[in-house]
């Protein structure tokens, strides 16, 4: 059987990133203090990433050339990569403990960046979604994290328009986010092909390139675009979406979806997708893989929906709200505002409390470390 | 010291003074701090419907000019009416394309009216297919509302209207007058359009009653807070369609080594300026309509005068940019007019949306305005 030299590269990588991966692990994510990364607008116009601590200090803050949207993290090795925002040009990474410096990269011609990308489960590889320009098709593009973020190879994300994509627990398959529409670069961000859209999520073996199934957003809601996603505990994935038509048209904006289940929108007595402004900001499951909280920044919101029964329960009313991670506790929740607020949010009344940072306006995105 | 301290208690009043009064002026000079209400009512009812109403009439007059081409067979005069009778299009919709709520933003009509941007020419190819087909179903009313979106609206009549090697409704052979009728259809599948959402607005059941009446019992809006927030996004996507359509595509080709050229909105045409223009003088109204130069903090008076400056700057550029394309590309004055528009247009929007608009209570933030 022939190896194409794409395979065998990322074979190669796959093999000797195990053993270094492992000594990585000792001595590491000691740290007292939980550290959470976003992206930020500082007051002076300047973008950055903040590396937090949940007891309120800025621990670290890395200027941007422009504004970034995902920040991929490696919890063993405590390392993170942020990503422009589509139409992206450039990638950083950087060592949440500063024993190195920054990298920088970028994605080849013909490429821009969509904003996400996740880290392999050795942490050898980055995974990140992009755009073939000149094609207009989704692309995962892999870049080798220890060789100098060097791209390695790609292979399709089997739609267009990826957005985020993440590695399941199994280590073998990538979940993608497949919005449905592209965009130029010349021209921004500027949608293209919303018409025709054809959402999707991508189940990719990762090994391979190849693809395991893929599931179409229904024809009739086809301007639903899936952007963000979250794998719980139980292995079941959801998914946050955008609606691209009429408000008043505004179908459900969270679903389920998996390797051998279809996507299914989170039905509701009350149409939560028009309350909700059509878009959803990201998606995050608690700790202890009970509770999916989704955040609606153009109505001020962050919804809980219990995993289990698919209801929503309760919701939080925060201005500007996008970025969302799991916290400390089980039930926890960190979820930061483009007002500069960091808010932790659990069952337990006395560990909840808000942060707010002067100068310092939280982008889409924030992660724990 | 007392006397120091007294006089620097004394010129600061001055300077208060000064402020609020170049703030204020004359008292009956002052803008009106609109509530949230008055700017949804006031944006719906004297710039987004009678634009509306408008379009619907110019593409009217548009589908007359483009059967008389067919008509007379293709003539300079006919053509020249029908080219006129586009361009006020553009100019019509250059003034309502960034208002993405309401009845345009179902059915595809954006889109169907204005299909952009099109990098990969499918316009053109979808354009192609049927006219090799000559479907003549196709040219019956409503048909091509079932198409493409590519064809159906101003992208696919520019490149049929302005298309030098083939002028529309010259040749009597079948494709040429397969080309003409298509033109035709195109137009009058605008004016549907136009005709759709000027009627989705009106009426107990339009949008403008359901912008006007929020409530508990509204699915839509809850409050004029929120009403008021899809108004003043409006301002903020013109001012992003100006920068990312026109002004940083351009500069970008021009300054890169070495320089491209990039194709803009309605260059076929040589429509490019007129778009722009008359974009950024529909802004510059729309921010008088919903009545944001009435928010002014007190103590930025520099900003009464900031804005409106910047407008003109900004109309006067745009003015000027057809011509520096066209004889002076990558000219000193060509970038300087570039420049200056993304200068002018980030400050306009950073006063917008970090003074005014809060200053209104329309407190808007990064994910909510500009998103992923």
């Amino acid at each position: 059987m022939a190896i194409d030299r794409r395979q065998f590269l990322i074979g190669s990588l796959v093999a000797l990133g195990a053993a270094r991966h492992a000594l990585a692990v000792e001595g590491l994510g000691n740290t007292a203090t939980a550290v959470y990364a976003s992206g930020a607008r500082r007051a002076d116009g300047s973008y950055a990433v903040l590396l937090i601590g949940e007891d309120g200090r800025i621990l670290r803050e890395i200027p941007l050339s422009a504004r970034c949207h995902d920040i991929a993290i490696d919890h063993v090795a405590r390392r993170g990569v942020v990503f422009a925002r589509r139409p992206g040009f450039f990638a950083l990474a950087f060592d949440a403990d500063d024993r190195r410096e920054p990298e920088v990269f970028a994605p080849p011609e013909g490429r821009h960046f969509y904003g996400h990308g996740t880290f392999s489960k050795d942490g050898r590889l980055i995974y990140a979604t992009e755009h073939d320009v000149d094609t207009g098709d989704g692309v995962i593009g892999l870049y080798d994290v220890t060789g100098g973020f060097r791209r390695v190879g790609e292979f399709p994300s089997y739609g267009v328009g990826p957005h985020e994509a993440i590695l399941l627990s199994d280590g073998k398959t990538l979940a993608i986010a497949n919005g449905g529409f592209g965009n130029d670069p010349a021209t921004g961000r500027e949608s293209i092909g919303v018409a025709e859209m054809a959402p999707n999520v991508a189940f990719v073996d990762v090994a391979s390139g190849a693809l395991k199934v893929r599931h179409e957003v229904p024809a009739g809601i086809n301007l639903l675009s899936v952007r963000h996603l979250v794998e719980t505990p139980q292995g079941d994935i959801w998914f946050g979406s955008q609606w691209q038509g009429g408000l008043e048209d505004t179908p459900a904006l969270l679903g389920r979806v998996g390797l051998d289940r279809p996507i299914a929108l989170l039905e509701e007595a009350d149409p939560f997708g028009i309350a909700l402004k059509g878009y959803i900001g990201a998606v995050a499951v608690s700790g202890d893989g009970r509770l999916l909280a989704a955040s609606a920044p153009l109505a001020g919101r962050v919804i809980y929906a219990d995993v289990e029964t698919g209801k929503l329960i309760h919701e939080i009313r925060i201005k500007d709200s996008s970025g969302l991670t799991f916290g400390s506790g089980g039930s926890e929740f960190v979820m930061s505002s483009g007002a500069g607020v960091v808010r932790f949010e659990s069952d337990n009344p006395n560990s909840r409390k808000i942060l707010n940072f002067t100068g310092a306006e939280f982008d889409n995105h924030i992660r724990r470390v | 010291m007392i006397a120091e301290r007294l006089s620097k208690s004394a010129l600061a009043i001055v300077m208060g003074l000064v402020a609020i009064s170049l703030v204020a002026g004359p008292a009956d000079a002052l803008p009106v701090r609109k509530s949230h209400a008055t700017m949804v009512i006031d944006t719906i009812d004297k710039f987004i419907v009678p634009r509306v109403d408008a379009l619907s009439a110019k593409t009217t007059d548009l589908t007359s000019a483009i059967g008389a081409v067919c008509k007379d067979g293709g003539s300079e005069a006919s053509r020249k009416k029908a080219t006129a009778a586009y361009a006020e299009i553009v100019r019509a919709w250059a003034g309502l394309d960034f208002i993405r709520f309401g009845p345009v933003s179902r059915e595809h009509r954006l889109e169907r009216i204005f299909f952009w941007p099109d990098p990969r020419g499918f316009a053109s190819r979808q354009l192609n297919g049927l006219i090799a087909a000559k479907k003549p179903e196709l040219l019956e009313p409503g048909a091509l509302a079932r198409q493409s979106v590519a064809v159906q609206g101003l992208t696919a009549l520019e490149i049929l209207l302005y298309d030098e090697k083939k002028p529309l409704g010259t040749g009597t052979d079948e494709a040429a007058q397969y080309r003409c009728a298509l033109a035709g259809a195109i137009a009058a599948n605008l004016h549907a359009i136009a005709e759709e959402i000027s009627t989705g607005w009106k009426g107990d059941d339009g949008y403008r009653m359901k912008m006007l009446t929020p409530g508990s019992d509204n699915a839509l809006y809850k409050d004029a807070s929120e009403t008021v927030r899809d108004v003043a996004k409006s301002m903020a996507m013109g001012l992003e369609l100006c920068r990312d359509r026109v002004v940083l595509p351009e500069l970008t080709a021009v300054t890169s080594d070495p320089p491209r050229r990039v194709r803009l909105a309605f260059e076929q045409a040589g429509l490019t300026g007129e778009y722009l223009q008359s974009s950024i003088i529909a802004l510059k109204e729309l921010y008088e309509t919903i009545g944001l130069d009435g928010y002014v903090p007190v103590d930025k008076p520099w900003m009464v005068k900031f804005v409106p400056n910047a407008w003109s700057s900004l109309i006067a550029d745009a003015a000027k940019l057809d011509d520096l394309r066209s004889k002076e590309r990558g000219s000193d004055a060509h970038l300087h007019a570039m420049r200056k528009m993304r200068f002018d247009l980030s400050g306009i929007r950073q006063i917008i949306f970090k003074e005014l608009a809060p200053n209104a209570d329309i407190d808007m933030g990064i994910n909510e305005l500009d998103g992923d």
